[in-house]
């Protein structure tokens, strides 16, 4: 626990370092933006005479994140700005680890209770295709296909717990997660079903759809569990071209707004916001692997 | 003698670079526009048998220019983001304890940061110049490799043969060059060659974005293809299709089939 303390508090204070003096090397790029402003020359010196102070920089970095003072370039505050973006932004990572997940995970199991091994490769072909495509390119293809021809869905906005906004961007989202718990589960489920005790259990007389569907399920979900963790993890710390596509008001767009307007306190935030997340999920993940791989010693 | 079996990956190999090779024999690049051909459809004129988009450009010529283009910039991509991890793995490992839990933990924080954020950040930080696009992918990428390149030195370190050689007084950088570089060198085949489908779809989402990828001038990104297009899609389906297949069938035709 210590250590684990000890890595957190390491991590956090070279990213937050790592945050805060990239936002301020680009802030300091932003002298152009004024060039047809009339900007004066005293504060051109003054910019640049802040060069180099980078623990300066970090520090009052620091401050304002603690004293909650902390502004965006058009004077909200960051925290109630980031506040107000994580309802949108856990609400089309719910959606989109929901629908690659259950779709992996029935898809899996139905091509094995089938027994069909031409449908398991037809899929694992198809989860191989959508990994590599951008997914970009999907949210564009559902944009086209959904609401430009059919009208079905809109293209894009966020309405509080509308989930109608989030099916456009969240499948573009979860045909990602989809394929890698397709390819990852099936081969589980593919090699458990010539495991002993799946043989064990069909001459007991136990139906085919009661070994895949529950007792199959039950041994490889935890498995899977890890790389669900995985995803939502790097779709919580923001999806920023999918938002971006739908105008979805999630962390994400707020990245790619804070990169384009140059917002340094906001990007440097954002920053640390998207690596923390990322970093926790990730250390879950890790503690949930070493807890299965401990129990499966002890079994042996 | 081995029997030639053509799995669906080599077949969609084949098919996409027969595509490509012809296109590049057929057309010229695909920088000028000509309006006389603007939304011609595919098969409408044989001197442009897949169409042209809405500036007269010919598809089939962008298709096999913009996987070129990206191709020309993706493998030296490649090779300095692996220059680079190995470079900052050999710093480690000069300076053991010192700087490998430095770079360790400075890795850690690049794979903690989404790819494309470091990318589009390195990016606004960088001078505005198309080569920049290299550096944003090394550095948007290098985390990865640099963790596998670590694992694997120190594999090696623990290996009997290196030890008899520090013991025999081989300094630090005698058993990088003749030890570790050689032992290194599947692992930087292997992270080369399934580095470089995830550095084609950066490409394309750049180009996307309307960040200029194009070093060599061979016309249009993928990315901007589909980004120019997509709201014209009622009048030229292919212009958007055929870049979409593309990229599909690059990253593809680089992947490797699980072994």
């Amino acid at each position: 626990m210590k250590s684990e303390a000890i890595r957190f508090f390491s991590f956090l204070i070279l990213l937050s370092i790592f945050a805060s003096s990239l936002a301020s090397f680009r802030s300091r790029d932003k002298a152009y933006t004024f060039a047809d402003g009339g900007l004066s020359q005293a504060m051109e010196i003054k910019r640049e005479s802040s060069i180099g102070s980078v623990f300066s920089d970090y520090l009052a970095f620091c401050g304002s994140l603690l004293n909650g003072e902390s502004k965006t370039s058009a004077g909200e505050s960051i925290y109630s700005h980031i506040a107000s973006r994580l309802l949108p932004t856990f609400h089309l990572a719910l959606f989109s680890i929901l629908f690659g997940s259950l779709l992996g995970n029935f898809l899996s199991l139905y091509s094995l209770y089938k027994r069909n091994k031409y449908l398991n490769f037809f899929f694992i072909r198809i989860s191989e295709i959508i990994l590599s495509t951008p997914v970009f390119v999907f949210a564009i293809l559902l944009l086209i296909v959904f609401f430009y021809q059919l009208d079905l869905f809109p293209p894009g906005g966020y309405e509080n717990f509308q989930t109608y906004y989030v099916i456009l961007p969240g499948t573009a989202l979860g045909m990602r997660v989809f394929a890698r718990v397709y390819i990852f589960q099936a081969k589980e489920v593919w090699a458990e079903a010539n495991s002993s005790y799946v043989r064990l259990l069909e001459t007991r007389g136990y139906p085919w759809k009661h070994i895949v569907f529950r007792e199959i399920f039950r041994k490889v979900i935890p498995l899977t569990l890890i790389i669900i963790i995985l995803d939502f993890g790097s779709l919580v710390s923001g999806a920023m071209i999918v938002e971006e596509i739908f105008f979805f008001p999630g962390i994400g767009k707020s990245l790619f707004y804070s990169i384009k307007a140059m917002d340094s306190q906001l990007l440097a935030t954002l920053l640390l916001y998207a690596g923390v997340v990322f970093y926790i999920l990730n250390r879950v993940a890790y503690y949930w692997q070493s807890l299965l791989l401990g129990e499966n010693r002890e079994k042996i | 003698m081995k029997k030639f079996k053509l799995s669906t990956r080599n077949f969609i190999r084949l098919c996409f670079f027969s595509i490509f090779f012809i296109g590049l024999v057929l057309f010229p690049k695909p920088n000028s526009v000509h309006l006389e051909f603007a939304n011609l459809s595919a098969l409408e004129n044989w001197e442009h048998p897949l169409g042209c988009d809405r500036l007269g450009r010919d598809n089939w010529a962008m298709f096999s220019y913009g996987s070129l283009a990206t191709i020309l910039v993706c493998i030296p991509a490649r090779i300095l983001t692996l220059f680079f991890s190995g470079f900052v793995a050999f710093i480690g490992y000069l300076n053991k304890s010192k700087l490998s839990a430095f770079t360790d933990l400075l890795s850690s924080v690049f794979l903690a940061l989404p790819s494309l954020l470091v990318a589009l950040v390195t990016l606004a930080l960088l001078p505005d110049s198309q080569i920049m696009v290299l550096f944003a992918i090394v550095f948007s990428d290098w985390a990865m490799s640099y963790e596998t390149l670590q694992g694997k030195i120190r594999e090696i370190r623990r290996s009997g043969y290196v030890s008899a050689s520090i013991a025999i007084g081989g300094k630090s950088a005698h058993v990088f060059l003749f030890h570790l570089i050689p032992g290194l060198r599947n692992t930087i085949e292997f992270l080369f060659l399934t580095g470089i489908p995830s550095v084609i779809m950066t490409i394309a989402l750049f180009s996307y974005l309307g960040i200029n990828t194009n070093i060599f001038d061979l016309g249009p990104g993928l990315g901007e293809q589909i980004s120019f297009s997509k709201d014209y899609f009622n009048k030229t389906p292919v212009s958007v299709l055929l870049p979409i297949l593309c990229v599909i069938g690059l990253v593809y035709s680089f992947g490797r089939d699980e072994q």
